[in-house]
């Protein structure tokens, strides 16, 4: 069993019949891989110099455009480039099958020769213990010897590798955090209702009539892929939205000119909560408004994913901040304070000592503080503003209106002044903090205090509107109250009491702005209201029809208001892009 | 459009607005045709668990080549022709690699799934995933036609070769630059019959080698191999040439083409004794010094290394740009300066890559440095062993020696040539 | 003496059975990382068209002789010119279908008239190599409904792209394996 008798006639037979297919086989194989390497040659050299000789001849026509012959001409050298390269790709597919069949034949061949000479089995060498003993010697020297030499040669490579650029580079980093000035920011709009939150601009330039049904004074509209209630923000020539569904969670940034989407940023998800999550339809997954330092962008989701990206569309870092227990669905937007991203993350009830503010590091995302808060779940978005020669971060919760410190978080004052589920978000308005409870009233709250100042600091309590949802905004005399049924209220900032009513007769849930003393009302149905206020009342000069629902608050920078419908972002401006 | 004369309309983003046909024209559906998904990746799981199953019966339980060498020709089609070579167990190193150190890396359930079901069959039965499963096993195992004996030395010291390949790949995968086991995979373009030129001579040129030097690509650089080598040390069943008891005819010796039988070792001359004590000592005081040299080599070299990633060159064309030691712009440099990203935020990127790239290198050089140093140590024990054996880490169950043990034929005469000649 | 190797044998034995059962621990706890981070899931290769900057690259990167990548028309987004900038060189010799007048080297957009003034432009994946010489121009002046996708019945789905790895500006991305395109219409089909 061991060896097949070898004289056989029939195995003699059976093994001239293998070597000779081992050989046909092998000559085969190099004809057809001669084949392949020319027409590999070929491919590289003549389709390139067709193609580059069609080139020349196209340019050529741009100055001869009437001859006919080099029309024929580039037409024939066209034809054959192309069945050219057919050819050649049907030609390699083809001649590397026949490759691999004829090299397979070659091998079967020689394998089956090999086996029907049956086993001889080899002489015994004598492995005398010595000679083991050696060859473990010389194993030893040679792995040395190899190793030295890797890490020799390594080494002389890195030496000889110019590494002058890396030096130059590690100097020009510069340790100083990257982000925008004050002045940068104020100049866009880079959080929800612009810099200062305050929903004020001095813009002078902005459009007051459009028509969607003309497409006058539209300059673009563009769809965005997913739904979102947050509000565009602006950075010079980009504009920066959210949109969110069970699955995905993305930014998209568009340019100003063109509208066209230019990047779309993943944020990761973590799938194992999506299970359980559900969330409110009136919020959604992307209701915060994302916020901008000049060099990133952050944004956060109903889940408590939080990311940061750069112009690019770079993903620089994201964190999840764990699903918060939200009645309605997390909705605060988010704030900067230099290279910081200032995160409101109210959630579950008070007694739960759930809710927290965070600043974390733009660049990085490393916590940079955290602020433990007294309070239940809100929907109101955290603020910046300067206070003296210094700055406050101003929260709004049930109860509290706290003021901390955004270098450091630490708590500045607090009052006890609100209650219920606060939404609207509070301005600065002249040197008071405008805090809402919903459906209850509204409270001004002076801001050179410290410690609990529900006691000594508030300067009035106004009763009459208490709005749930839009926030309001003031022109330095009157502090506007916007409901969501569409009724403005003028509240006198010195005292509190209202001075007039006016009524639009349309829903609202986008907060107004004041564009240099302009007001901008946009009703859900997406009409735009504009008008001069005094003080007997609202002077109604335009209103804009968008034929669009819009909930999000739009966003102004010079010369263009973009406004998120429910499906496409528009710009609206005065003259061409 | 000047040139045409179109008017811009500026209502939408679109320049020219989609028309409103009149002639009741449909617009074409899109093809999309879809990606192997759905019930596939289960299939190429199970054929994977069978042909391991399989594999490791063969081996232990059947004894036979021939069947072995079926299974090995149905591999190679399944996972090297029809799959063309990927998903494989070897370049699963990467994507685990990259999966454990960023938590960003999304890795596919099947890639998972065939970097551990040949790891855990290779703890039970010893290396049957490169005796019948594995593909580029299957190509070097089937064109072996006449096998060369490699001297001891020079095995030893090629094989250090995938140490090194191994750990270059998982330091260039963890930092993102490449999957170099995938770019180089000398095989992949057989598989496909197509491919870069570099990749179809190098796999030419091993396919050529293999047919006188058993597996070459196996045993000298094979990343997941090392690991299989590791791991069959401890495996609960071994390969045995023999299904009895050795009777130290010596037929076997020249059955492995692999050179993974040994002989057995009955007297260590007792003179060399307080010498080969030595020498060990030596090695074993000697590691932490070759561990140290290799890591600081490693964190040496980072540098240059690091360049094999597309910030980091970026980084360094972007700067050779901005101090004129560079002609015009590329792709990615001019990219780059339309994509609003600061020259500054881009040299911080690459400098955090290039220090992680430092920081893996003392673990890159360190790692082979301890490699270096334990082989140094493992060839100056005393080999006890007492019978004909396969070396449980050489051992690629191919099967080749089972027919050459007497007391195989033997055993096959009494219950009647079931198995294997 | 013979007892001592008994002993030494079952020491290493035990030695060994340790070793595996740590290893196959070590296995459970990349199984249990993954478990707990839950990123496993079938992902394909895709290019965002947004991002992509018509290198020319994928013609040539792919690992496949004939790219994997070629060029779709999203219909929607599409003008229906007479005079398509994809098709037509930038200053046509005349506006017919003639090779001294087609940007496509090979010839694989189909021109068709629909009514007037408006022609439908389909493309021939068998001739299309993915050099993206239409997509650049039908993007530069243009409406951009020509860009660049991987087909999955070409794709082999690599580890890591090879296309992906020198593209100049990022646009490769791993999609879900169930929504493997990218089209610029919005995410349609």
């Amino acid at each position: 069993m061991i060896s097949k008798a070898p004289e056989s006639g029939n195995s003699i037979q059976l093994q001239k019949v293998l070597k000779k297919a081992a050989v046909a086989g092998a000559i085969f194989s190099l004809v057809f891989l001669t084949m392949l390497i020319i027409n590999g040659y070929q491919q590289y050299v003549s389709g390139v110099n067709t193609y580059s000789v069609i080139t020349e001849l196209k340019q050529q026509l741009l100055s001869q455009p009437d001859d006919e012959a080099l029309i024929r001409e580039i037409r024939e050298l066209d034809r054959d480039y192309r069945a050219g390269r057919l050819r050649q790709i049907d030609f390699s597919a083809l001649s590397s099958l026949m490759l691999l069949i004829s090299a397979i034949v070659t091998i079967g061949a020689l394998k089956w020769h090999a086996y029907s000479n049956g086993i001889n089995p080899g002489p015994c060498i004598e492995i005398a213990e010595p000679f083991r003993r050696r060859s473990l010697g010389q194993s030893r020297i040679a792995l040395f010897v190899f190793a030295c030499l890797l890490t020799g040669t390594w080494l002389l490579i890195e030496r000889n590798t110019p590494t002058e650029w890396i030096s130059q580079l590690n100097a020009g980093i510069s340790e100083e955090p990257e982000y925008a000035s004050i002045e940068e920011l104020a100049r866009n709009w880079n959080r929800f209702r612009g810099f200062g939150g305050a929903g004020v601009t001095p813009l002078t330039d902005i459009p007051t009539r459009w028509d969607a049904a003309g497409g006058k004074g539209i300059l673009w509209k563009t769809a965005i892929p997913l739904p979102g209630f947050n509000s565009p923000i602006a950075w010079q020539d980009r504009i920066f939205l959210s949109g969110a569904n069970e699955g995905k969670r993305q930014v998209y940034c568009f340019d100003a000119s063109s509208g066209s989407i230019l990047w779309t940023g993943d944020v990761p998800t973590a799938p194992v909560g999506d299970k359980k999550f559900k969330v409110m339809e009136d919020t959604g997954y992307a209701a915060p408004t994302m916020a901008t330092d000049g060099v990133r962008v952050y944004v956060i989701f109903a889940t408590g994913d939080l990311a940061a990206f750069d112009f690019s569309g770079r993903l620089l870092w994201h964190k999840s901040l764990g699903i918060p227990v939200s009645l309605y669905g997390y909705a605060s937007s988010l704030e900067v304070w230099k290279d910081r991203v200032l995160v409101q993350f109210d959630q579950a009830g008070a007694e739960d000592k759930k809710s927290s503010l965070y600043a974390f590091d733009g660049a990085t995302g490393n916590l940079v503080w955290e602020a433990k808060r007294p309070v239940p779940n809100s929907w109101t978005s955290p603020l910046v503003v300067p206070i003296g020669d210094k700055y406050q971060l101003i929260t709004v919760g049930d109860p509290w209106v706290i003021a901390y410190d955004p270098e450091d978080g630490k708590e500045i004052w607090r009052a006890n002044c609100v209650k219920g589920d606060v939404g609207a978000s509070s301005i600065l308005a002249g040197d008071r903090i405008i805090a809402i409870a919903p459906d209850l009233h509204n409270v001004a709250i002076r801001t050179d205090g410290a410690g609990d100042v529900t006691a000594t600091h508030i300067a009035w309590m106004n009763d009459d509107v208490g709005p749930t949802i839009v926030s309001p905004v003031s022109d330095g005399r009157r502090v506007y109250f916007l409901d969501t049924y569409g009724t403005l209220y003028a509240v006198n900032i010195e005292d509190g009491q209202l001075i007039y009513e006016h009524d639009f007769n349309e829903n609202t849930n986008a907060s107004p702005t004041l564009v240099a003393g302009k007001l901008y009302v946009l009703s859900v149905e997406g009409i735009m209201f504009t008008g001069t206020l005094d003080e007997k009342g609202f002077n109604l000069e335009e209103s804009n029809a968008l034929n669009e629902k819009c909930f999000a608050s739009p966003a102004f920078m010079p010369g263009r208001i973009y406004i998120r419908g429910e499906e496409h972002l528009y710009c609206i401006g005065n003259g061409n892009p | 459009m000047v040139l045409f004369g179109i008017t811009l309309n500026i209502f939408s983003s679109e320049r020219f607005p989609p028309p409103q046909f009149e002639s009741g024209y449909v617009r074409p559906e899109y093809t999309v045709p879809m990606p192997r998904g759905g019930v596939w990746p289960l299939i190429d799981a199970i054929v994977l668990l069978s042909a391991l199953g399989i594999a490791s019966w063969l081996v232990h339980k059947k004894r036979s080549r021939r069947a072995l060498f079926g299974l090995m020709v149905f591999s190679l089609a399944y996972f090297g022709f029809y799959r063309k070579g990927c998903v494989c167990s070897i370049g699963s190193i990467q994507d685990m690699s990259l999966f454990l150190f960023n938590k960003d890396y999304v890795v596919p359930l099947l890639t998972v799934f065939f970097f551990i079901a040949p790891l855990v069959f290779t703890l039970l039965f010893g290396r049957s995933f490169c005796a019948g499963v594995c593909p580029l096993g299957a190509v070097q195992d089937i064109t072996l036609i006449k096998p060369v004996k490699v001297p001891v030395w020079l095995e030893h010291t090629l094989r250090y070769l995938a140490y090194v390949y191994l750990a270059l790949a998982v330091w260039l995968a963890v930092m993102g630059s490449a999957f170099v086991i995938c770019k180089y995979d000398p095989y992949v373009a057989i598989f496909r019959r197509n491919g870069n030129l570099d990749i179809l001579i190098m796999g030419g040129i091993l396919l050529v080698i293999g047919f006188f030097i058993g597996r070459p690509y196996c045993r000298f650089l094979c990343p997941y191999g090392v690991i299989l080598r590791q791991l069959s040390r401890l495996s609960r069943w071994r390969v045995r040439i023999t299904p009895t008891d050795c009777n130290q005819c010596r037929l076997c010796e020249e059955a492995c083409p692999y050179g993974a039988i040994r002989p057995p070792v009955h007297e260590w001359p007792e003179a060399s004794y307080a010498n080969d004590k030595k020498r060990l000592a030596l090695f074993l005081i000697l590691l932490p010094f070759i561990i140290a040299i290799g890591a600081w080599t490693g964190n040496s070299i980072a540098p240059s290394v690091s360049r094999t990633h597309p910030a980091v060159a970026l980084a360094e064309r972007i700067w050779m740009e901005e101090n004129q030691q560079a002609e015009g712009t590329t792709d990615a440099s001019q990219y780059f300066r339309s994509s609003g990203e600061t020259i500054g935020s881009l040299y911080k990127r690459a400098a955090v890559i290039r220090a992680g790239f430092e920081k893996g290198g003392w673990f890159f050089g360190g790692f082979l440095g301890f490699i270096l140093g334990g082989k140094l140590i493992l060839l100056s024990l005393r080999p006890r062993q007492r019978d004909y054996e396969a070396e449980r880490a050489g051992c690629v169950s191919c099967g080749r020696c089972f027919r050459y043990c007497p007391k195989e034929q033997e055993k096959i005469e009494e219950t009647g040539g079931l198995s294997s000649r | 003496m013979e007892n001592y190797n008994d002993k030494r044998k079952s020491r290493r034995e035990f030695l060994r059975d340790a070793l595996r059962g740590a290893s196959l621990v070590a296995i459970g706890g990349v199984i249990g990382v993954g478990w707990y981070r839950g990123h496993t899931a079938t992902y394909a290769w895709q290019i965002d068209p947004y991002k992509c900057t018509t290198c020319g690259n994928c013609e040539t990167a792919c690992v496949l002789e004939e790219s994997a990548v070629k060029c779709v028309h999203s219909y929607e987004m599409c003008g229906y010119c007479k005079i398509c900038f994809g098709f037509f060189e930038p200053q046509p010799n005349a506006i017919n279908e003639g090779g001294e007048n087609q940007i496509c080297p090979m010839g694989a957009i189909k021109r068709n008239f629909v009514e007037d003034p408006y022609y439908e432009y389909t493309i021939d994946e068998s001739l299309c190599t993915g050099c993206a010489k239409c997509v650049k121009t039908c993007a530069g002046f243009g409406n951009g409904s020509l860009h660049m996708q991987v087909r999955h019945d070409r794709c082999v789905n690599c580890n890591n792209c090879a296309i992906a790895l020198v593209c100049p500006s990022d646009a490769f991305k791993r999609v879900p394996v169930n929504s493997p395109y990218l089209f610029k219409n919005g995410g349609k089909a």
